[in-house]
């Protein structure tokens, strides 16, 4: 079997920063939380291989810890929408074409309807600033968006012959629904998953970069975005090396999903007889 | 008649990865003949029209020569040059009619399409007008041009897919298994068409077929492929009569298997039937209320130990419903369904579910792609109280009743051929050693040779473990020899029932008349047709 570029690459991207906010949990160069001024400011050395901001703290490190921040939120979000929405897709599906079936995709519409962001920014604007509410907040959109997808790649395989062979073995909708549907649409979740990641990432760094994430000392990619903004004309690597960072990781997780579409899509499987 | 054929391939070979999928092929196609391809599945005949053309599956490459019209070399043309040779000089039919049509384009503008294209007409209100007069030679002179495809029947669909095809009166038509999606009615009238076509229009008609009936009933020449080369070929008259090559005579008595001789079924009386109807409640439609649909009106059937029950009807005529309703799956509006002295519906216990189990037509759909197919098999028995070895073990019975083995339980079903997945269909409905199997359509999609052994299999297995059959298909041959007693459907109403033999031989009923008439049979010697 061969295994998809798109996949090869944009695994290798998100796997480094994995690595890097694991390694961060660890070890990091220097303490995120001590301030040097008088280390302030500095270019690249042997000592500060990426230089220090404006509070004389080590860049390389603020980059380490907020990538663990950002894949923090961005993967606690995915598990609520998932730990939801799945389970509102299947129930959906079963339903078809009556009442519940409704009330849950008008649901999902509802929520749906409001832009994300602003919701978030409501969200953490009533009950505080904080990663905690940051996540409830991306989470909460991630829920119909798994909702969605999941019942869409149900109800096709509802209408094939082997649930008919289950349900005249006697089984009930439930645990047809765990046993048949759930493993064949997993491919379609986990797609979706990594595509939710990388949009958690980058709401993630919204809200911090708007003082709504994750508040100080906890380094956040999107607040140093916002920290060196008014420095930007002076040390233009303050604001380039976090957005690099939010890009590439990105980029990495979007061709990881690409690939890995292709790569679980059974049809690639089978072969030109 | 001795003009130059029309289309003519010389020492076709079409590769794929190093192995040949057509080897050496040679065949004319001359105007006004009808040629048949005749094969089982994967014997190369598609890959044979594809490469005429020119749409090879990307890694496949054709060696040889096809000539058109006895000088222009169609091999290793560029795209450009073939898009206008297709449509144009040749014509395609699938077998799909609605995937083959443009779901979202009007009728008319996709006849007025190809004209267009081939700058036949450039005006688009000439092309409009042409395109009315191609759909009436088609035989839809009732159907308007702004009309969708999906508002028309499988046959009118196919209608407008042959009238696309012959707009720009092209030399040579292509078929592709073009009636094998239809009801026997409807693909009478689409091979009449193909034939007043052929002799009208003077075109050479390529049929791709696995079905030896509907090459009885057209052809003029026959080519029997097998693996990738012609086995046989000559008149159809001669070959279909005296067939030399072994395995034209096998497929031929494989395609005709023989009428059950009449038997009395002995058994007590183990499901019936009573009045049952099947409604599906009204749907709302915006503000409006469509009317109910009654898909089984007033159904009486009876089965008795060991009897197998025909139920023949076209498609949408309830049979499927019917089944579902008696399988427990779904409740009837009306009527009751009693199996061995306990009412069938629903919420039955699960103990009763036990007794009735099915087998479905698709090979490929019938299961979970995830699941090991012992697994597969031993599904029933899921929610029975059977403990895990006994589950291995009749798991290992119900392989070797259908004529596998037990290892294969630790395999997947895609490592299986069409005849095997239907064969593990057939064990994963005898694991809870059932009294009654509903086969639907269970060998509709299957090859004639493999059919023939799956119909042996389902009859031993008959008299072995004195099963009842219920067996729904629209397939007059095959009900004939399975069939002790058959009932006709139409409309969702049972119009005629009795014994196999008497409703074949003397049916009372118009539709049942219908059916047998116009299918077509391998029997009746080709008619001959006039060439002018």
């Amino acid at each position: 079997m061969t295994v998809q570029r798109s996949l090869i690459i944009g695994g290798a991207i998100s796997l480094f920063f994995l690595a890097l906010a694991t390694l961060s949990l660890l070890w990091v160069p220097h303490e995120v939380t001590s301030l040097a001024i008088a280390n302030r400011l500095q270019g690249p050395s042997a000592t500060y291989l990426l230089g220090t901001d404006q509070f004389g703290r080590d860049i390389l490190s603020l980059l380490m810890v907020g990538a663990q921040t950002s894949i923090a939120v961005a993967v606690a979000a995915i598990g609520i929408g998932a730990g939801v929405g799945v389970p509102l897709g299947l129930l959906a599906a079963t339903q078809h074409g009556r009442f519940g079936d409704e009330l849950i995709m008008r649901g999902n519409d509802l929520i749906f309807a409001f832009p994300a962001l602003v919701i978030a920014i409501l969200i953490t604007a009533t009950y505080g600033p904080s990663a905690f509410n940051a996540i409830l907040a991306i989470g909460i959109f991630n829920i119909p968006v798994f909702a969605r997808v999941t019942r869409a790649g149900a109800l096709p395989i509802w209408t094939l012959d082997y649930i008919l062979a289950a349900r005249v073995a006697g089984k009930s909708k439930l645990r047809i629904s765990l046993e048949h549907i759930l493993p064949n649409i997993l491919n379609l979740i986990i797609v979706q998953a990594t595509i939710q990641f990388s949009l958690g990432i980058l709401a993630e760094a919204a809200l911090s970069y708007v003082g709504l994430g994750a508040q100080p000392p906890t380094p956040s990619w999107g607040r140093m975005l916002a920290e060196a903004q008014t420095m930007i004309y002076t040390h233009p690597m303050l604001a380039i090396l976090p957005g690099a960072c939010i890009m590439a990781l990105v980029l990495g997780l979007n061709l990881a999903g690409d690939g890995l579409r292709d790569q679980l899509d059974p049809r690639l499987e089978r072969t030109l007889k | 008649m001795t003009a130059s054929p029309r289309l003519e391939l010389e020492n076709l070979t079409i590769t794929h990865e190093g192995g040949a999928l057509v080897s050496d092929l040679s065949l004319k196609l001359a105007a006004h003949r009808i040629t048949a391809l005749v094969g089982e599945s994967g014997s190369g005949k598609s890959m044979t029209a594809l490469a005429i053309m020119g749409l090879l599956p990307p890694g496949c490459s054709a060696h040889g020569s096809v000539l058109l019209n006895g000088t222009d070399s169609l091999l290793g043309l560029s795209d450009r040059k073939m898009c206008q040779l297709r449509g144009r000089k040749i014509g395609m039919i699938f077998q799909e009619p609605m995937t083959a049509l443009n779901p979202v384009m009007q009728i008319g503008a996709q006849v007025a399409e190809t004209l267009m294209v081939h700058r036949i007409t450039l005006n688009r209100r000439a092309a409009m007008a042409q395109a009315r007069a191609i759909l009436d030679r088609v035989g839809l002179a009732q159907i308007a041009l702004d009309r969708y495809p999906h508002e028309l029947s499988g046959g009118q669909r196919q209608r407008v897919a042959i009238a696309t095809a012959i707009a720009a009166a092209p030399d040579i038509l292509i078929a592709d298994e073009a009636t094998t999606a239809l009801d026997v009615t409807t693909q009478q009238g689409i091979l009449a068409l193909l034939k007043t076509l052929v002799a009208a229009d003077g075109m050479a008609l390529l049929l791709i077929t696995h079905d030896l009936a509907v090459v009885a009933s057209m052809a003029d020449e026959v080519a029997v492929m097998n693996q990738g080369r012609i086995i046989e070929k000559g008149d159809a008259k001669r070959l279909l009569s005296n067939p030399r090559d072994p395995y034209t005579k096998a497929l031929l008595s494989a395609a005709r298997p023989a009428p059950k001789e009449p038997q009395p079924v002995s058994g007590e009386t183990l499901l019936s039937v009573e009045g049952v109807s099947r409604i599906y409640p009204p749907k709302r439609l915006g503000l409006r209320k469509s009317e109910p649909f009654v898909a089984v009106r007033d159904a009486n059937l009876t089965l008795k130990r060991g009897e197998c029950l025909g139920i023949v009807g076209g498609s949408g005529c309830g049979k499927s419903t019917l089944a579902r309703a008696i399988l427990g799956l779904e409740a009837a509006q009306a009527g009751k369904i009693v199996l061995d002295g306990t009412q069938v519906h629903p919420k039955m216990p699960l103990e009763n579910r036990r007794h009735l189990s099915i087998v479905f037509q698709d090979p490929y759909g019938s299961f979970n792609p995830r699941w090991w197919v012992g697994r597969v098999i031993a599904e029933p028995l899921d929610l029975q109280n059977v403990t895990s070895d006994e589950v291995t073990s009749r798991v290992a019975t119900a392989l070797e009743q259908v004529g596998l083995s037990p290892q294969d339980a630790q395999k997947y079903p895609h490592q299986f051929s069409g005849g095997q997945r239907q064969r593990i269909a057939i064990a994963r409905a005898l694991i809870t050693r059932p009294d009654i199997v509903v086969l639907d359509e269970a060998v509709s999609a299957l090859d004639v040779s493999v059919r023939a052994r799956v119909l042996d299999l389902l009859k031993s297995l008959q008299k072995e473990l004195q099963l009842s059959y219920i067996f729904i298909t629209h397939d007059l041959t095959v009900v004939a020899h399975m069939a002790d007693h058959i009932a006709v459907m139409e409309h969702g109403v049972i119009v005629e029932q009795g014994p196999a033999h008497q409703i074949l031989s003397a049916p009372k009923h118009p539709y049942t008349e219908n059916l047998l008439n116009t299918a077509p049979r391998l029997a009746a010697a080709p008619q001959k047709r006039t060439v002018s």
